[in-house]
C-alpha cells in the first residue's frame, strides 16, 4: 500500500547528507513514506536564516569550492605582489630589456640572451626564475605582470557585462514593445557571431585607432571588447526572468500602489534577480579571462610590450621544443585560474539554489 | 628582404659603367648560358617552398618585395637580366634579356636604345612586341608599381603620363617592325639600365588590364608561368614550355609551390624533416630551432651574406626627433650586439647604410658614440637628452608583426623609454607594413625599416632619405639640402671612383641622426634533403634563384 504523504503522521522524513551535489555540497534527501515528528508542531520555531545566510553556510561546506577559493586567492595575492617581485627579488620590470646582460647561473655567468638569439632557460633563482625571453626579459616578472593584466581585464569585463548585460535584460524584459524591439535585435545579432571570431575582428580594428581618447594598446580595449561580446549572454537570461516576474503579484502589487516602471524595477524586480546575477559573476569572469587569452594569443588582445598570459603563451610557442616551461607555466596559470573560478562558481550557484540539492528518494 | 620599392639595379660597374662608357655591344646576344645546370642534372618535379610573408601581390606591375621578385622573376623576363645560377656579387652582372645586347647609349647619356630579340613569344604563345615595354612601364605607373617613381622621375614625359597630363610616356618611341626601343632621358641616369633588369619593367601583352591582377599574376615570357595562385597563401610556378629567350636558364623543376604560413618556426621545421623544401630567405631562422638545424642539417644550411641593412627612421619633421640631440640620444643608447641577438646572430652590427658589399662602406670605427660591436654609450645619450629638452616626449613606434622583427620593436621602444621619452608601439601587420608607414597621411614618429639591395650601388641605399626622389621610402620625411645635391651629383658616377664620397654622405647622414642603422643581415640558405644543395644559388638579387633549383 502506498502511503499517503499529506496524511496526518507528520511532514516527510529529511536528513542531510554531505556531498550529496555535484559539488560536493551538503543536500537534503527526502524519502517518501517516512515519518518524522513535527518541530514546530509544539511551537518550538528555529530562528529565521536568511536566503543569504543559508547560501554562505552551505558554501562554507562546500570545502572543494573552498579549495579552489583559497587558490584563487592565492594567484591574485601573488599577482597583485609583482611589483615587490620585481623590485625587491629579480630587480628587473617587466618590459625592460637586458638582451647582452649576463645571469648568475650555477655560479657561472650566463648570457641572458646568447650571441645566436638563445635566450636563457629557468635558473629557478632570484634572477629569471622561470628564465628569459628573446629580448632578455624575466618571465618570471612577466608571468606575474601577465596575471595582473589578465585578472584586471577580466574583472573589467565582467563589470561591464553585469552592469549592461543587467540593463538590457531589465529594459527589454520589463518595458517589452519598442525597447525590446531594439535592443533585443542588438543582442541576438552579438550572440549570433562566435565569440572569438568577433574579439578578433574588434580587437585587430580597435588596437590600431584605439577608442576616442583611449589608445589602442590600452588595456581597456581588449577589456570593452570582451563585456560587449558577452553582454547578451547575461542580458538574455536577465530578460526571461523579468519577463516571468513582471507578471507576478508583487509585482501587480506595486503597480496598483502607484510605483513607477524604475522603482519597481529597481526596488522589486532586480532584487529578485540578485542571486542569478552572482552565480554568473564568477562564470562571466571566467569566460573573460579565457577569452582575453585567447585574443591575446592571436595577437587581437594586449598589446606589446605589456604581458598576459596570453601572449606569454604565444611568445613561448617558438620555443616549444627547446624550453617548453615558456608556454607551459602561464598556460597552467590560465587553467589553474579559470578551473579554481569555475569550482568556486559551481559552489556559489549550488548554493544559492536549494532546487539543486534536494534529491527525492524514489 | 628586399622591401617595397626596389630602385635601380645594375651593378654599376657592369651595368652603368659599360654604358655609361658607350659600350654598346659587350655582353653580344650569344652571351653564353649562365644556367647552373650542370651535365647530369636532374630535371622534373615538384617541390615546395614556406615563407613567412607572401608578396603584396603576384603582379610585377605593383609588387617590389624579395618574396614577389623571387616568384615573378621567373615569370617576366625584362629586357635585361642579372645573371642568373651565381651566388654572390658576380650575380649582380647584368647581361642581355629580351634585348639582344646591352642598350646602346647617345645623346650625351640621355638615351637608350635596345633592340629586342626576334621570334620571342609570351607564354600563351603571342608573339612579344617592342611596343609591349612602353605599355608595360605605363602600366607600372597607373597600378602602380611601387618602384615606379624610377620610371616617371627619370624618362621623359613620365611624370606628365603620371599625372595624367599625356596618354602615353613621350620618352620612350618603339617600332615594332625592327624591334628598337628607344629611351629618352631627362638627364643623364646611368642606373636606367638597372631598372631595365627589373621584373616590373618586362612587356606584357597588350591586352593585360591596367589593374593589380592579384589572383592571377600577368601573362609573361620567362621560363615559368603563373599556375594557380591563392592570394597571400599560395603561389604555384609551372614551367612554360614555350620559353625561348636565348642564353637565360630553363630552370629544371616542372613545379613549384610557394606556401606562405607566418608560422615562422613551423615552416623551418618543415624543411628541417623534409616535409618541405626550402625556407624562404626573406625569413630569419628562429633562434629556438637554428641550432637543431646547424646540427641535424648542417650540410643544407648555410648563412648567406648580403647587400642588405637593417635601420631605424626618425620622423625628422615633428616632436621628438625634429631634435638633433634627441635622435643623436638614440644612436648613442642603441645597443647593436642586442639587435644582432635579436635575428639569431644573423645581423652583423654596423651603423652605416651602405653595407659592406656596395662601394662607398665605411669602417666601423666611424661610428658615433660608441664601436657597434661594444655596449652602448648611456653616459652620453643621457647628457644628449638633456640637452634635447625632450625627456617627457611621447612618441608612437612603428614595427612589424612578425618575428624577430617585433623583437627589434620592443627593444627599440625599450632604449627609448630608457632614455626618458614615453614610447608605445604600433604593431603592424606584416603584408601592409610598409604601405601603412609610406601612407602621406600618417606621417609616423619613428619605425624601423630594412633594406635589401637592388643593384649594387650605394645610391640605391642613400636614396632612401632623399628629400626630392619623390618616392614613399622616406618615411621620415628627410629633406637636407646637403645629402639631396650629394646624392643627385654621385650617382652619375662610378660609384668605385666616388666611394669616399659616398661613406662620407653616409657618415653626415648618421652623424645628423636621419637613421639609425643597426647592421647587415646573412640570409639562410635552407633545403630539404630532397634538393641538390650545393645546385641551388642565393643570388644577391633574386634571393632563391628559382631556375637554379632541382631534385636530386
Amino acid at each position: 500500500m502506498i502511503p499517503d504523504p499529506l496524511s496526518d503522521t507528520g511532514p516527510l522524513q529529511a536528513e542531510v547528507v554531505a556531498g550529496a551535489s555535484p559539488g560536493g555540497t551538503t543536500g537534503i534527501v527526502i524519502t517518501p513514506g517516512e515519518r518524522v515528528a513535527d518541530p514546530w508542531a509544539e511551537g518550538h520555531h528555529p530562528p529565521a536564516i536568511g536566503p543569504w545566510k543559508l547560501a554562505a553556510r552551505r558554501l562554507r561546506r562546500n570545502y572543494v569550492a573552498q579549495t579552489f577559493l583559497i587558490l584563487f586567492l592565492l594567484i591574485v595575492v601573488a599577482c597583485l605582489l609583482a611589483p615587490l617581485y620585481a623590485s625587491d627579488v629579480a630587480h628587473i620590470s617587466p618590459n625592460a630589456n637586458n638582451i647582452t646582460g649576463t645571469v648568475s647561473v650555477a655560479g657561472k655567468a650566463t648570457d641572458v640572451v646568447s650571441p645566436d638569439g638563445v635566450p636563457v632557460g629557468p635558473t629557478f633563482g632570484s634572477h629569471y626564475f622561470f628564465g628569459a625571453d628573446s629580448n632578455g626579459r624575466d618571465l618570471a616578472v612577466r608571468l606575474l605582470y601577465g596575471g595582473r593584466t589578465s585578472l584586471l581585464i577580466g574583472a573589467i569585463a565582467t563589470a561591464i557585462i553585469i552592469v549592461f548585460g543587467t540593463l538590457a535584460g531589465l529594459l527589454t524584459g520589463y518595458f517589452r514593445g519598442v525597447t525590446d524591439m531594439i535592443l533585443r535585435p542588438v543582442m541576438e545579432l552579438i550572440w549570433s557571431f562566435p565569440v572569438v571570431i568577433l574579439g578578433v575582428s574588434l580587437g585587430t580594428a580597435l588596437a590600431l585607432g584605439g577608442i576616442g581618447p583611449v589608445k589602442g594598446n590600452s588595456l581597456f580595449i581588449p577589456a570593452f571588447i570582451i563585456g560587449v561580446v558577452y553582454i547578451p549572454y547575461l542580458g538574455k537570461p536577465i530578460r526571461g526572468e523579468v519577463l516571468r516576474l513582471r507578471e507576478q503579484d508583487f509585482v501587480e502589487a506595486a503597480r496598483v500602489q502607484g510605483m513607477g516602471s524604475w522603482r519597481i524595477m529597481l526596488s522589486e524586480i532586480l532584487p529578485n534577480l540578485a542571486s542569478l546575477i552572482t552565480v554568473f559573476v564568477p562564470m562571466m569572469l571566467a569566460y573573460s579571462i579565457l577569452l582575453e587569452a585567447y585574443l591575446s594569443f592571436l595577437g587581437a588582445g594586449v598589446q606589446a610590450p605589456n604581458a598576459s598570459w596570453g601572449t606569454l603563451i604565444s611568445d613561448g610557442l617558438n620555443y616549444i621544443q627547446t624550453t617548453p616551461t615558456f608556454s607551459l607555466i602561464p598556460g597552467a596559470m590560465l587553467v589553474l585560474s579559470v578551473l579554481s573560478i569555475n569550482v568556486v562558481g559551481d559552489g556559489i550557484r549550488d548554493a544559492l539554489d536549494p532546487r539543486a540539492q534536494v534529491r527525492v528518494r524514489t | 628582404m628586399k622591401r617595397y620599392g626596389k630602385p635601380l639595379k645594375g651593378s654599376l660597374l657592369t651595368g652603368a659603367v659599360v654604358v655609361a662608357l658607350g659600350l654598346a655591344a659587350c655582353g653580344s646576344s650569344g652571351s653564353s648560358s649562365s644556367t647552373p645546370t650542370k651535365t647530369g642534372a636532374k630535371s622534373g618535379g615538384t617541390i615546395t617552398i614556406v615563407a613567412g610573408t607572401a608578396p603584396l601581390s603576384a603582379d610585377q606591375g605593383l609588387d617590389f618585395t624579395t618574396q614577389g621578385l623571387e616568384l615573378y622573376g621567373v615569370v617576366n623576363t625584362p629586357l635585361l637580366t642579372f645573371k642568373r645560377g651565381v651566388q654572390g656579387v658576380g650575380g649582380t652582372q647584368i647581361e642581355p634579356g629580351l634585348a639582344q645586347s646591352l642598350p646602346t647609349v647617345s645623346n650625351g647619356g640621355k638615351t637608350y636604345t635596345f633592340t629586342l630579340r626576334s621570334g620571342l613569344h609570351y607564354s600563351d604563345g603571342t608573339p612579344i612586341k617592342a611596343s609591349d615595354v612602353p605599355y608595360a612601364l605605363e602600366r607600372d605607373i597607373k597600378i602602380p608599381w611601387q618602384a615606379a617613381s624610377f620610371i616617371s622621375a627619370y624618362i621623359q614625359g613620365g611624370t606628365a603620363y603620371a599625372n595624367g597630363k599625356a596618354k602615353t610616356i613621350s620618352g620612350i618611341t618603339t617600332d615594332d617592325a625592327a624591334g628598337t626601343i628607344t629611351v629618352n632621358l631627362i638627364a643623364p641616369f646611368a642606373p636606367i639600365v638597372d631598372i631595365f633588369a627589373l621584373p616590373g619593367t618586362a612587356p606584357v601583352p597588350p591586352s593585360t588590364p591596367m589593374k593589380n591582377l592579384a589572383g592571377t599574376g600577368t601573362i609573361g615570357d620567362g621560363p615559368y608561368k603563373w599556375g594557380a595562385i591563392t592570394a597571400g597563401q599560395t603561389y604555384t610556378l609551372v614551367k612554360n614550355p614555350k620559353f625561348d629567350v636565348p642564353g637565360q636558364p630553363r630552370g629544371h623543376l616542372d613545379t613549384i609551390v610557394y606556401k606562405v604560413n607566418s608560422n615562422v618556426l613551423a615552416d623551418a621545421e618543415q624543411v628541417l624533416s623534409n616535409q618541405a623544401d626550402l625556407f624562404d630567405p626573406g625569413d630569419l631562422l628562429p633562434a629556438s630551432i637554428l641550432q637543431q638545424v646547424k646540427s641535424q642539417a648542417g650540410d643544407r644550411y648555410q648563412p648567406i651574406p648580403t647587400n642588405s641593412t637593417f635601420y631605424f627612421w626618425f620622423g625628422v619633421t615633428q616632436k621628438p626627433f625634429n631634435n638633433l640631440y634627441a635622435r643623436q640620444a638614440v644612436l648613442a643608447a642603441l645597443d647593436l650586439r642586442a639587435l644582432s641577438r635579436l635575428a639569431s646572430g644573423a645581423i652583423s652590427p654596423d651603423c652605416h647604410l651602405i653595407p659592406p658589399g656596395i662601394d662607398g662602406n665605411s669602417p666601423l670605427s666611424s661610428c658615433p658614440y660608441h664601436s657597434p660591436t661594444g655596449p652602448a654609450n648611456m653616459t652620453t645619450a643621457k647628457q644628449l637628452m638633456q640637452k634635447s629638452g625632450m625627456i617627457g616626449q611621447p612618441v608612437t613606434v612603428y614595427g612589424e608583426e612578425r618575428a624577430p622583427r617585433r623583437q627589434y620593436l620592443d627593444y627599440f621602444t625599450s632604449v627609448l623609454n630608457s632614455l626618458g621619452f614615453k614610447a608605445t608601439e604600433k604593431v603592424v601587420n606584416s603584408s601592409v607594413y610598409f604601405t601603412t608607414i609610406g601612407a602621406p597621411t600618417l606621417k609616423p614618429q619613428v619605425g624601423w625599416g630594412d633594406w635589401v639591395q637592388d643593384f649594387p650601388n650605394p645610391w640605391d641605399f642613400m636614396q632612401l632619405f632623399a628629400g626630392n626622389a619623390g618616392s614613399s621610402l622616406n618615411y621620415g620625411y628627410v629633406n637636407d639640402a646637403h645629402y639631396n645635391s650629394t646624392l643627385n651629383t654621385l650617382f652619375q658616377s662610378d660609384p668605385k671612383s666616388v666611394a669616399s664620397q659616398w661613406s662620407a654622405l653616409d657618415n653626415f647622414a648618421v652623424n645628423k641622426g636621419y637613421y639609425a642603422a643597426y647592421g647587415h643581415e646573412q640570409f639562410p640558405k635552407f633545403y630539404s634533403n630532397r634538393l641538390n644543395f650545393s645546385a641551388g644559388v642565393m643570388s644577391v638579387e633574386y634571393q632563391t634563384d628559382m631556375t637554379s633549383l632541382q631534385l636530386k
